[in-house]
């Protein structure tokens, strides 16, 4: 006991007595919680931004701010760009009362947000014309990523209720919830999602372009690799998302 | 493990992935029992941490590495059960062990105890790295890797585990924390 390889024996030895089986009723109940549970789509984009950091997104932010601010100064007076409040917008009333963070979340009205429905033929056949991708990338970006091997249509939708962005996907009407996180908005142009669970909590960003019912997001910074590329492509970049009434 | 298995898992197979479960649930349940020192427990952790990977697969750019991200998979898992089971830790209590001594006759039962005793308020992180070194025989650089965490951190809580233990043993001294307090 006065070395540490005699420690380290006796620590194994320690260790080494207990069970070593799994109850077979333990996993069969995960197997069967697995029947009715779906899978997590990897089209969630926030993750793909990895150099998207507190660090960056503040930049980001002091350019925005720097940009919006003076292109306020300069605007027209019919600007359709810049979101009025919610309590301005003639769109209908949020379906959930607002967070405690209201003032954060303001510049979007709480609700689900829609986009198009895209004929997975489409993206396959975008994916597979795509010749940065190798066969083996362009296999994981169609069965991973987007779950459209044998689907015919695929259309993703925001969520934006009580300060949590929640990113999913249809296909062929079976929905599946992507990642999501907590969001604000740094200005009324600028949406932050935190994504959660996420491995060092990594921080995106969108600027936000709102015309009555309709969204559209633009992901701040270059996509990590030609993967998160498409999914930017098809996941923000399919048309506006448009509030479910 | 089969890489064409958790390729196809990940793709939304059900039947590869419960092949996959069966080749690594007696692993992972063995190491959740000796992190969290609770047989209910570390057959929740089992069970959530199974539907969890199934549900995050798909996130998993490398098949490779399927064991070392189902092994953090499950720690996580045992981090939320631990913090759940302390509710109830008033009831736990430690089993005796029947006529086990170490190889070579340096522990005996009272030891086993004081190994059981000390292991309990070792904070679950150090219990995590400590059994992810001594029992599965992980490297602390792989072990930072599967955790997440720097490899520093993992030295540091395998050194503070293994200090708990060690004097545990060595001091030989009675209950330091009781009983209904050490989970």
């Amino acid at each position: 006991m006065s070395d540490d390889r005699s420690f380290d024996r006796i620590a194994r030895w320690w260790l080494e007595t207990g069970p070593t089986e799994a109850p077979q009723r333990v996993v069969d109940d995960a197997l069967l919680a697995v029947q009715t549970t779906s899978q997590e789509r990897d089209f969630a984009v926030p993750r793909r931004l990895p150099t998207m950091n507190v660090r960056l997104a503040a930049f980001a932010a002091v350019v925005v701010l720097a940009v919006g601010g003076t292109a306020y100064l300069l605007r027209p007076s019919d600007s359709t760009v810049a979101t009025p409040p919610p309590s301005a917008s003639p769109s209908p009333a949020p379906r959930s009362a607002p967070p405690a963070s209201a003032g954060a979340t303001a510049p979007i009205p709480e609700g689900s947000y829609v986009g198009p429905k895209i004929q997975a033929a489409d993206i396959i056949a975008y994916v597979n014309a795509d010749t940065k991708l190798t066969a083996k990338q362009k296999t994981f970006v169609i069965d991973s990523m987007f779950g459209i091997t044998k689907a015919r249509t695929w259309a993703a939708s925001l969520e934006f209720n009580a300060g949590k962005m929640t990113q999913r996907q249809s296909v062929d009407g079976e929905v599946s919830v992507g990642s999501g996180g907590a969001y604000s908005f740094l200005d009324s142009h600028t949406l932050v999602v935190k994504e959660d669970g996420c491995n060092g909590c990594y921080l995106a960003g969108f600027t936000v372009s709102r015309v009555g019912d309709s969204l559209t997001l633009t992901p701040i910074g270059p996509p990590a690799d030609e993967s998160d590329a498409i999914a930017l492509k098809y996941l923000f970049g399919s048309g506006p998302f448009t509030r479910e009434p | 493990m089969d890489r064409d298995l958790v390729e196809r898992a990940r793709g939304g197979d059900r039947d590869a992935f419960a092949s996959l479960v069966h080749q690594v649930s007696d692993t992972l349940f063995a190491v959740a029992q000796r992190i969290l020192r609770d047989r209910g427990l570390a057959e929740d952790a089992l069970q959530n941490a199974l539907v969890t990977a199934w549900r995050q697969l798909p996130h998993l750019r490398e098949p490779e590495r399927f064991e070392a991200w189902i092994h953090r998979i499950l720690v996580n898992a045992c981090y939320a059960e631990s913090r759940r089971g302390r509710r109830w830790a008033v009831n736990v209590r430690v089993l005796p062990t029947h006529g086990l001594t170490s190889p070579d006759g340096s522990v005996d039962l009272a030891d086993r105890d004081e190994l059981e005793r000390a292991f309990r308020r070792v904070p679950v992180e150090q219990r995590s790295v400590f059994v992810l070194h001594h029992y599965l025989g992980l490297p602390l650089v792989e072990i930072a890797e599967t955790l997440g965490i720097p490899a520093g951190t993992a030295r540091s809580r395998l050194h503070y585990a293994t200090r708990a233990l060690r004097s545990a043993i060595e001091a030989d001294a009675g209950p330091v924390v009781e009983e209904g307090r050490l989970a």
